[in-house]
């Protein structure tokens, strides 16, 4: 059953076209023209209850402007929606309960309270009670590590800092569906990764239904199975992250250091290799392989190998997310 | 948890108790530019000084001018000092800025309403400048004069107060909202600030406009703000006109109410988030 449904969903803007040339800004005021903005031409999907789906696109794509739609911000021009069975931009505050959100470039902490005063404020607006807004917090406290700076005002909070207390807003009152835009922007690794246990903790063991954008991949790998990539307002791609691996870099790359000894009997490998093996690179002691999977296993390889010489190195590496993703951005079709 | 359908009346019926959170940060807004409120005193002060000595000039030796005495005269215009103190709404431009930056988008998501939030907002900051009648009327006391009218007509005229705080917040509820289609809302804001001040009768009363100005001034809506108001204090409207500039202004209310309420189901649709 899922938990968020969207049938062919459009957004329009109409804005005035600005006039270029002399006296442009003068003559802007009395034109009349205007240019319409597809930023969403054309979106379905569907979000299973417990999911964490990537939603991915270059920027511009329609990525927030779908999750704007979605949160209840913005009301589409057309197709329709239900979020947890509630089209969203006419249930506002009904819908409001249902979610979390969070959005990384802003905050939706008050900038002059300190993070435990936004926290409370946020627990009376979805009417928690007392105890059940402890627990809550006590929780979060603990798994954000929030204790060091629960008193701070949030305008002195670090980014990092700031984007735990957003989370932690995000879920407090306990919402079955979490939206992210972005939540790791401008963020060091180590609070990155921070989130993303966070994120997947949530999803674990709430069973919280979560969608993502994000531009780092590492969010893409390490949280979301599902991915959904959108461009110019349309869905290029709705399937396993799997899948995509499969289908656009299906190979492994293995690469092999031998001992000082194995030289002669590197290059003698290299003679007789496997068939769906090539070589990418070859330079004294050191070799990279290409492997297809579907037609000989990797430890085959490592095998012959092994067979001939000493192994002092061994790396199989799977192709990065990221060229994958910069093929489909760049291809922009629609991935059948 | 899944909380069932609600309406999408932009009122609301259930009271959300963050509302009060809101109202008091609305409280603090008041007092978050020091300066700016002193100032605000001393304008309002500064203004009552000019308009009576203008006042006083153009009375000369004369008691009575339309049967508006000069002490009348000082007494509506220390009225209304006090009523443009009172009523001093920031919701307009608290809309523009979070138009502007984006940040209704984050205003959008909680499980209040849009407008609910606003009027919160503004309710807490104008509760906030209530408190400093302390400082201001003494000095309105000093400066001009508050003579007050028979028990009956203060009664009403809380109740016009009251009428007019809630037309005002409409017309700027209106300008705020202008900024879902104008993006900055600075020419719109001085412009129905210098005319709103003028037909509202800071300077002068409706009964000396001459006749065409009057008649202008009856069909628009910020008469109903301190005009109104400050005759009902001072004795010039009593009786029928009393109760009929009490109908002006709830008719007046109705109107801008339902107003509101369509220009916002319009401005949903135009909402553009700025910053992504």
């Amino acid at each position: 059953m899922p938990i968020i449904q969207a049938n062919h969903v459009a957004k329009a803007f109409t804005r005035t076209k600005a006039v270029d040339g002399r006296f442009s800004a003068v003559r802007t005021l009395f034109t009349r023209a205007t240019e319409t903005i597809h930023a969403v031409e054309d979106v379905s999907f569907s979000v299973d209850e417990g999911e964490i789906v990537g939603y991915l696109g270059p920027n511009g794509a329609g990525k927030s402007t779908t999750i704007k739609i979605l949160t209840g911000i913005l009301v589409p021009t057309a197709g329709q929606i239900a979020v947890a069975g509630l089209v969203p931009w006419e249930n506002r505050e009904a819908n409001a309960m249902n979610i979390g959100v969070v959005f990384g470039q802003r905050t939706q902490l008050w900038w002059a309270l300190p993070l435990q005063e936004s926290l409370r404020l946020i627990g009376r607006m979805y009417r928690m009670p007392e105890d059940a807004y402890r627990r809550s917090l006590d929780q979060l406290t603990e798994l954000l590590d929030m204790g060091p700076f629960l008193q701070t005002p949030v305008r002195q909070l670090s980014l990092g800092q700031r984007m735990r207390g957003d989370l932690a807003a995000a879920v407090l009152y306990r919402p079955p569906i979490l939206f992210l835009d972005e939540p790791t922007v401008g963020l060091d690794i180590v609070a990155k990764e921070r989130i993303r246990a966070f994120i997947e903790e949530i999803n674990r063991e709430r069973k919280t239904t979560v969608l993502l954008t994000t531009h780092d991949l590492e969010d893409v790998e390490r949280l979301c199975k599902r991915i959904i990539i959108i461009d110019h307002g349309r869905v290029l791609f709705d399937g396993q992250a799997n899948d995509l691996r499969r289908r656009y870099a299906p190979s492994r790359l293995v690469d092999v250091t031998v001992s000082g000894e194995g030289v002669a009997a590197l290059s003698g490998v290299l003679g007789a290799l496997p068939a769906g093996v090539s070589v990418v690179s070859h330079e004294g002691m050191r070799a990279s392989f290409e492997v297809q999977p579907e037609r000989v296993a990797v430890s085959d390889l490592i095998a012959a190998i092994a067979a001939r010489t000493p192994i002092a190195d061994l790396a199989v590496r799977e192709p990065a997310m990221e060229g994958i993703i910069r093929q489909i951005y760049e291809a922009r079709e629609v991935i059948a | 948890m899944i909380a069932p359908s609600q309406s999408r009346s932009f009122l609301g019926r259930t009271f959300n108790p963050g509302l009060l959170d809101v109202f008091r940060m609305g409280v603090r807004r008041t007092y978050a530019f020091r300066t700016w409120l002193y100032l605000g005193i001393l304008q309002v002060f500064f203004q009552l000084l000019l308009v009576k000595a203008v006042w006083k000039a153009v009375y000369g030796e004369a008691t009575q001018v339309n049967g508006v005495s000069v002490d009348t005269m000082i007494t509506y215009l220390t009225v209304v000092g006090m009523i443009n103190f009172m009523i001093y709404p920031i919701i307009a431009d608290e809309i523009h800025t979070r138009i502007d930056d984006g940040q209704v988008a984050v205003d959008m998501v909680r499980p209040i309403g849009f407008i609910r939030q606003m009027l919160a907002l503004e309710l807490g900051h104008s509760t906030g400048r209530w408190l400093l009648l302390v400082v201001v009327v003494p000095g309105l006391l000093l400066l001009g004069s508050l003579a007050p009218p028979s028990p009956g007509a203060f009664a009403v005229f809380l109740l016009s107060f009251g009428l007019a705080f809630a037309v005002s917040i409409q017309i700027w509820l209106l300008v705020g909202l202008s900024a879902f289609w104008l993006l900055n809302i600075g020419g719109m804001r001085s412009m129905v600030g210098l005319i709103g001040s003028f037909f509202a009768g800071s300077l002068i009363p409706l009964w000396f406009m001459p006749g065409p100005l009057r008649v202008i001034s009856e069909w628009l809506p910020f008469q109903a703000i301190a005009f109104l108001p400050a005759s009902i204090y001072v004795g010039q409207a009593t009786g029928t006109a009393m109760w009929q500039a009490i109908g002006v202004q709830a008719l007046w209310l109705a109107l801008l109410a339902l107003a509101v309420g369509r220009v916002w189901q319009m401005a949903q649709n135009r909402l553009v988030v700025q910053g992504g």
